[in-house]
């Protein structure tokens, strides 16, 4: 049985393994690679699944397994499999599976093959653990690598800065999320609280696309189709609605979680089903109609109406993928629907809007449809501009800034508990300072080194036990050494493109500064949040946010290095003296005469 | 008069804007709703230059690439697809100089020619000026998304559930006004102070002030105009093209270029506005520029020059064996041919050129024709189970005549609830019934997903195309009063009169120039192309029909052909049809390799065994035809017999994970318009267009100018929208087809908010050899010259070297080539040198393309 569940999620993860380690595989071994660890895991999975059903379909655990520990924190690798799991499990084996099927041809010949492979494969195996974990920090790992994999798959085509710049929007969101279930993770191990509830909400709703994070869920949509169809038809989708009902003995007791969770289902609900309405375009509109539905399961949920919710997940995942894959039949469908004497359309006439709306409120009902509820000015708003404007305000006055730091450095040398405090601010400003450097690609890595540098000295004076700390101190800012070095490397090669060791690098590099699970800085950063929890809840917010910010950083350069294309480069550089004599005669004056 | 209104700087309202937008209009793609998809000259703006030149000019306004990349030609050069003879020919044509010819040519042959694209207007011109003062975002990443957002729910022809307010009464500009006026909540980015102003005014006025802001040079209006509508062709095309053919929507919209483009104006005016904080100054103040003129032709540089010697080379590597052949071909002393007990009639299509190979092969006493698939018949068609109408014939011509089917028990058995909700799905996209259906439909989708995947069948997401046949319809053809319609009016007639059916099926069969040994049956197959999943699905019909299926024309004109008044007619104007001989209509389905016969119930008894033995022959010829198909298909094992192979093709048309049902016109690269004698023996491995023609009963050579007009605009159309699509496939192309997604119902894009995609997906041009085309033709070089010149439109493409044009003397068999106003002899022509017995035995299992060569024999001269 272990050794089933085990295989469900390691072969997949296997199969990812060889097909990014062996990039110049022919389509066909990369395809027999795939479908082969794809139905031993599948076999794996329905073998374990048949065992469970015959023993009785109780919940079942497996032992667990100490897989890291120091003074205050333990990994523990530990499955467990109930009827809610089950089902999952069985929507995640079987979309994966049909959609791996189904893209076998509908990607053949398409560069990048067997990199797709890679990707979904490894969202499977994510998707396999996210659902089989026991613990949340367990959890965490799949819903890391689900992230990682979305965003990858988005920017698939990179070399349209569209969908580059929107797996850059959706990564942000989940980043968001990420602190929810980092903070979630861990308060859920000293006690159940009302604050786990809402962090795990928090992490739940960003990735399920909830309000106020709606508006991602459209733009996620640049990948090929079957990708858009698995994730944001079937499964990541449903990630966050998994996650509530997966930890629903931690949150049940607090009426306040329940209030939260319903109001922001309905809320979500009825504003997704009013900005569907607008969309013009049909993967637009299916993904707006299934968040709709996601809201109305988060409704279920906050109901306690656990079952219902589980039927809901599973049937609405289906539909989904599904309309999702036969998404470019719409034309044929629907313009026949139109054009044929018996089906013609008659639902705009019969609208409700349309009958008893006035005209003016019908305007701004569209208005607000088309805006999307502004949701993501409003975020930008909350979020993006403060920043700026902090960052703009540091970089005006710089020197007094740096003046001053060193000052509050040394004063504060006297009162040791404080300087860990104000280091851990310089931090965040660091941070700050990088975030808002979107259009450089190097210089934000810089700071990023620099904050977790000061993240580092804070933490010498703030934690007593400093090896295990050191250590990721070391390991994060290696990374972001060898992150550094092969983009600036890839910057100054760009016009060869023959740097896939370099490339190679730069990923690795910026894994590490994302803390991608497993890695070394994975455990640090937990360790990291233990330990500075014991001191101050606030500091572990920034700090837990600090990490979301600067990961992203690494991965916004990463993406603006990796997948710059020569002919984009305009966007933002422009030489004037090139155009004059490319595009346009010089200037004559007897032109103007004319 | 334009340029009067332009720099008149002193009065404002004399500002002509109409004159710019008509202007700029030329230079937009000319792709309408993808519904119907028309193969057209990508770069029909410039046509009018000579080819060479106009690739260069459109690369420097479009920033696209005007040539493979040396790489190709060098790679082509090495394995044997330029051939030496080839380069040769092209080297002496480009330097007539010796000692410069060697030079180019050691530098050609020792390393790939490296040149760098131009940026076009859009990404590099005066408007690219905002995005350094922009620093974090383009102007383009500002302004696109909400103005896309707005076209994109104007023009929606049924997708989104809400319909844009007033969007079926008020143009685009008023619409966006309205809306922005009446909501209650601020429209981004018109709701700002300064382009509420702006919507007040009409759509020219605005146009004007937003300009004045941007620009504020007159001078460079044109220039900004031409940059803001290049910088989203997509779009700006599709507007300017409903708006010239407001027919092709189905929910009309009174759409017009101006108002798009004064709404671009003014958004862009607004986002600027926004980002800078209202303190920008027009761009005229940055700098002092000159305007930009579109059709400039740039210098060729040494570069571009050897790159056009290595296109030539690569082009005449295919042409020269191509001619060869044709003239050993003609050279032949032609055989007395026996009587046929059938002939079929297909259209000039490239898919068709190896099916006629194969039913040839399989029984070589049928003949087989070729001419346009309309076979004449100009009408528009409504099927039995159609609302509306559709046209039925080339793009270019104006039916006057309808055509509709009923159906045989006219009462319409009851529509069953569910049947018409067969693709329920799509309704689960609203709150209640989207909660409801998604726990109701959820299990279905499951089994429907793992049977689409595991058993792919054409049911579950059949679409009953528009305008085909149904198999319980009767086409109501005739009209009984032999009145003509007012002249000049719109009215469409229904059917067609019995003499007017005879001038149809005369011209057909004397543009082919039949036998006079007629036979007892004649088929003639209109094509169409089933395919799932596929928004390019008009693209796959038949081009002489309009992106539609060719069966109507099909069974109409043998339908007319049958009745006894027109062959009446048609005997007292020397056309004898013998009695015994009857007409059949019937559709090849080119993806599923499948044939359809109608009304096969009214063939006379006496030739049933006749029909039984035709359908025979051609049942073996569509498995052949598959064959020669499948070696294409990379995916698919190149060991399979032919059962083996229509299986496999029919097996990928209806699959839902297919995006390559078939390759279409992909490799198409010549169009011979002649005697079946000339081609019969070679193996054109599908890249051809064949017209047939007889050269001896058209001295004057005035059908062959009629079918010169007919053919060289749908062949070069369908041939340079592959070139281009395939030499760039993200700009001229519609890049990948996997990512994108159907908007509104009239195109694809990327994303949500991306520009729509024009041109040809990668997945039907990735196997295209970018060749133009040559046009041969059998006569002799005098009337071959006369007749392209007869029309100026269809000579401009030859004069302009956009095709090549040549011609084969019928009783010299010496082959001439267009060049430089006249016909000029074309000396040392190497005729192929392979001999194959059958079609399969030529393609084998071999994927790439195959060089011309012969088959069943060689002829002997």
């Amino acid at each position: 049985m272990i050794g089933m569940l085990s295989a469900t999620i390691l072969l997949p993860f296997l199969g990812a393994f060889v097909l990014f380690t062996l990039p110049s595989l022919s389509e066909k071994s990369a395809a027999r690679i795939t479908l082969g660890f794809t139905w031993a895991s599948s076999a794996a999975s329905l073998w374990a699944l048949l065992l469970w059903m015959m023993s009785g379909g109780v919940r079942l655990q497996t032992p667990p397994l100490d897989l890291f520990s120091s003074a205050s924190y333990h990994f523990i690798l530990q499955l467990s499999l109930d009827v809610f799991a089950a089902a999952f499990l069985f929507l995640v084996q079987f979309t994966s599976g049909m959609v791996i099927r189904f893209s076998r041809v509908y990607l053949h010949r398409e560069p990048g093959f067997s990199r797709f492979f890679a990707i979904v494969l490894m969202f499977r195996g994510a998707m396999c653990l996210l659902t089989l974990a026991d613990n949340l920090d367990l959890l965490f790992v799949g819903w890391e690598m689900v992230g990682l994999a979305s965003f990858l798959l988005i920017a698939f085509y990179h070399e349209r800065r569209q969908s580059v710049r929107n797996a850059l929007k959706v990564f942000s969101v989940y980043r968001v999320a990420d602190v929810g279930m980092l903070l979630g993770a861990y308060l859920s191990h000293s006690s159940g609280h009302t604050a786990v509830g809402l962090l795990l909400l928090l992490a739940a709703a960003g990735k399920s696309a909830q309000f106020p994070f709606s508006f991602w869920i459209v733009r996620a949509m640049e990948g090929p189709t079957p990708s858009s169809a698995l994730f944001y038809g079937a499964l990541s989708v449903h990630a966050g609605a998994y996650l509530l009902l997966r930890t629903y003995p931690l949150w049940s007791a607090f009426g306040t979680v329940h209030i939260c969770i319903g109001v922001l289902g309905l809320l979500t609900a009825i504003l997704c089903t009013v900005f569907s309405r607008t969309q013009h375009t049909i993967k637009g509109q299916i993904g707006y109609a299934s968040v709709t539905q996601v809201g109305l399961i988060f409704v279920e949920l906050a109901f306690g109406l656990r079952w219902l919710a589980l039927i809901h997940i599973v049937a609405n995942a289906l539909l989904r993928c599904y309309q999702l894959l036969v998404s470019p039949s719409a034309v044929a469908y629907l313009l026949r629907q139109q054009s044929a004497i018996d089906t013609a359309r008659v639902s705009d006439e019969r609208s409700f809007v349309k009958r008893f709306l006035p005209d003016r409120l019908r305007a701004t009902l569209y208005v607000f449809s088309v805006s999307e509820g502004y949701l993501e000015v409003m975020i930008r708003a909350i979020f993006w501009n403060p920043i700026e404007y902090v960052a703009q305000w540091l970089l005006r006055f710089k020197i007094p800034i740096v003046v001053l730091g060193f000052g509050l450095v040394i004063s504060a040398m006297a009162v040791t508990h404080a300087i860990g405090l104000i280091l851990a601010v310089i931090a965040m400003l660091f941070s700050i300072l990088a975030l808002n450097q979107c259009r450089d690609t190097m210089i934000p890595i810089l700071w990023v080194s620099a904050s977790y540098l000061m993240i580092a000295f804070s933490i010498c004076f703030i934690s007593e036990n400093r090896h295990g700390e050191v250590l990721y101190m070391i390991g994060i800012l290696l990374s972001c050494a060898v992150a550094f070095c092969s983009m600036l490397w890839m910057r100054s090669r760009k016009a060869q493109g023959n740097g896939t060791l370099f490339r190679d690098c730069a990923f690795l590099g910026t894994l590490g500064v994302i803390g991608f699970p497993f890695l070394p800085t994975f455990f640090g950063e937990d360790i990291l949040l233990h330990e500075v929890f014991r001191w101050h809840p606030v500091i572990a917010v920034s700090l837990s946010s600090l990490f979301a910010f600067n990961g992203y950083v690494a991965i916004r350069a990463l993406a603006f290095t990796v997948y710059k294309d020569p002919k984009m480069a305009s966007d933002g550089s422009f030489n004037r003296d090139q155009k004059i004599s490319t595009l346009y005669e010089p200037a004559v004056d007897s032109e103007r005469l004319r | 008069m334009d340029s009067a209104c332009i720099t008149d700087n002193s009065t404002k309202k004399s500002f002509n804007f109409g004159n710019l937008i008509q202007r700029a209009r030329h230079w937009l793609p000319a792709q309408g709703p993808i519904k119907e998809f028309v193969h057209h000259n990508t770069l029909h703006a410039f046509q009018h230059l000579r080819f060479q030149d106009a690739s260069r000019a459109a690369a420097r306004l479009y920033g696209t690439r005007s040539f493979m990349p040396g790489e190709f030609y060098l790679k082509s050069y090495r394995s044997g697809d330029i051939t030496e003879t080839a380069l040769c020919r092209t080297l002496e044509r480009a330097f007539p100089d010796s000692s410069t010819r060697e030079k180019a040519r050691q530098r050609m042959l020792s390393e790939p020619i490296q040149f760098q694209n131009p940026r076009g207007a859009a990404q590099a011109g005066l408007r690219a000026l905002w995005n350094p003062l922009l620093k974090k975002v383009s102007l383009d990443r500002l302004a696109h998304p909400p103005l896309f957002r707005m076209i994109g729910g104007y023009l929606d022809q049924g997708l989104s559930i809400w319909r844009m307010p007033g969007a079926d009464r008020l143009g685009f500009f008023e619409a966006v006004a309205n809306l922005n006026r009446s909501s209650l909540l601020p429209l981004y980015p018109y709701s700002s102070s300064s382009a509420k102003e702006l919507f007040e005014l009409s759509a020219p006025e605005a146009a004007n002030r937003a300009l004045q802001r941007l620009v504020g040079d007159k001078d460079l209006y044109e220039t900004y105009l031409l940059e803001s509508l290049l910088a989203q062709p997509g779009w700006a095309g599709l507007v300017s093209q409903c708006e010239m053919n407001p027919a092709s929507l189905l929910s009309p919209r009174s759409i017009t270029l101006e108002e798009y483009a004064a709404v671009t104006l003014v958004t862009e005016m607004a986002c600027l506005e926004q980002a800078l904080k209202k303190d920008f100054k027009p761009l005229s103040a940055l700098d002092r520029f000159a305007p930009l003129k579109p059709d400039l032709v740039p210098e060729e540089t040494e570069e571009e020059r050897l790159l056009q010697v290595w296109q030539e080379a690569f082009e005449w590597s295919y042409y020269e064996p191509l001619l060869g052949g044709i003239a050993d071909m003609a050279s032949r002393t032609p055989t007395a041919s026996a009587a046929a007990p059938a002939w079929a009639f297909f259209c000039i299509d490239d898919r068709e050129c190896s099916f006629r190979r194969h039913i040839e092969e399989v029984d070589p006493k049928i003949r087989t024709y070729a001419t346009a698939g309309f076979f004449g018949l100009d009408f528009m068609y409504r099927g039995a189970k159609d609302a509306v109408a559709a046209k039925h014939c080339p793009v270019p011509l104006t039916p006057r005549h309808v055509v509709i089917e009923e159906l045989i028990e006219p009462k319409i058995s009851g529509v069953s609830w569910w049947s018409r909700r067969q693709h329920i799905e799509h309704e689960a996209n609203t709150f209640f019934r989207g909660w409801i259906l998604s726990y109701a439909l959820g299990l279905g989708s499951m089994l429907r997903l793992a049977a689409s995947v595991f058993r792919p069948s054409l049911a579950p997401v059949l679409v009953p195309p528009l305008s085909t046949i149904h198999p319980k319809g009767r086409m109501k053809l005739t009209r009984s009063d032999e009145v003509e319609g007012p002249v000049g009016s719109n009215d469409f007639q229904m059917g067609y009169t019995f003499s007017e059916l005879a001038d149809r099926v005369q011209s057909v069969l004397q543009s082919v120039g039949v036998d006079e040994k007629w036979p007892g049956l004649v088929v003639f197959f209109g094509h169409g192309s089933s395919s799932v999943n596929n928004p390019y699905f008009a693209a796959y019909n038949c081009g002489a029909c309009s992106g539609r299926s060719g069966s109507p024309n099909a069974r109409a004109f043998a339908q007319a052909a049958n009745i006894p008044q027109v062959r009446d007619i048609l005997r007292s104007r020397g056309i004898h049809i013998p009695d015994q001989t009857w007409f059949v209509g019937g559709l090849h389905d080119t993806s599923l390799d499948q044939v359809t016969y109608f009304d096969v119930e009214q063939v006379p008894p006496r030739l049933q065994s006749e029909m039984n033995k035709l359908q025979g022959s051609i049942r073996a010829a569509l498995s052949a035809n598959a064959a020669e198909r499948c070696r294409r298909f990379e995916i698919l094992s190149d060991k399979m017999t032919p059962e083996d192979a229509l299986r496999a093709v029919r097996l990928r048309a209806v699959s839902l994970f297919e995006p390559r049902p078939e390759y279409n016109h992909a490799t198409n690269a010549t169009c011979i318009i002649g005697r079946r004698s000339m081609t019969e023996n070679l193996f054109l491995d599908r890249r051809a267009f064949l017209n047939s023609y007889d050269p001896t009963k058209d001295p004057q050579g005035d059908i062959l100018a009629g079918i010169l007009s007919a053919a060289v605009p749908v062949c070069a159309g369908i041939n340079l929208e592959y070139y281009f699509s395939r030499l760039d496939p993200n700009t001229y192309g519609a890049g990948s087809k996997l990512p994108q997604n159907v908007t509104g119902l009239i195109g694809v894009i990327n994303g949500v908010e991306g520009d729509l995609r024009t041109g040809l997906p990668t997945q039907m041009t990735e196997i295209h050899d970018p060749v133009r085309l040559l046009v041969v033709v059998e006569q002799s070089a005098e009337t071959a010259l006369k007749a392209i010149r007869q029309n100026v439109g269809i000579f401009e493409w030859v004069a302009n070297e956009w095709v090549f044009y040549a011609c084969v003397d019928p009783q010299s068999a010496e082959v001439s080539l267009y060049q430089d106003g006249q016909m000029l002899r074309v000396n040392g022509l190497k005729a192929p040198l392979n001999v194959w017995k059958t079609s399969h035995e030529a393609h084998g299992a071999s994927r790439g393309n195959l060089p011309v060569g012969w088959i069943r024999e060689r002829p002997s001269c």
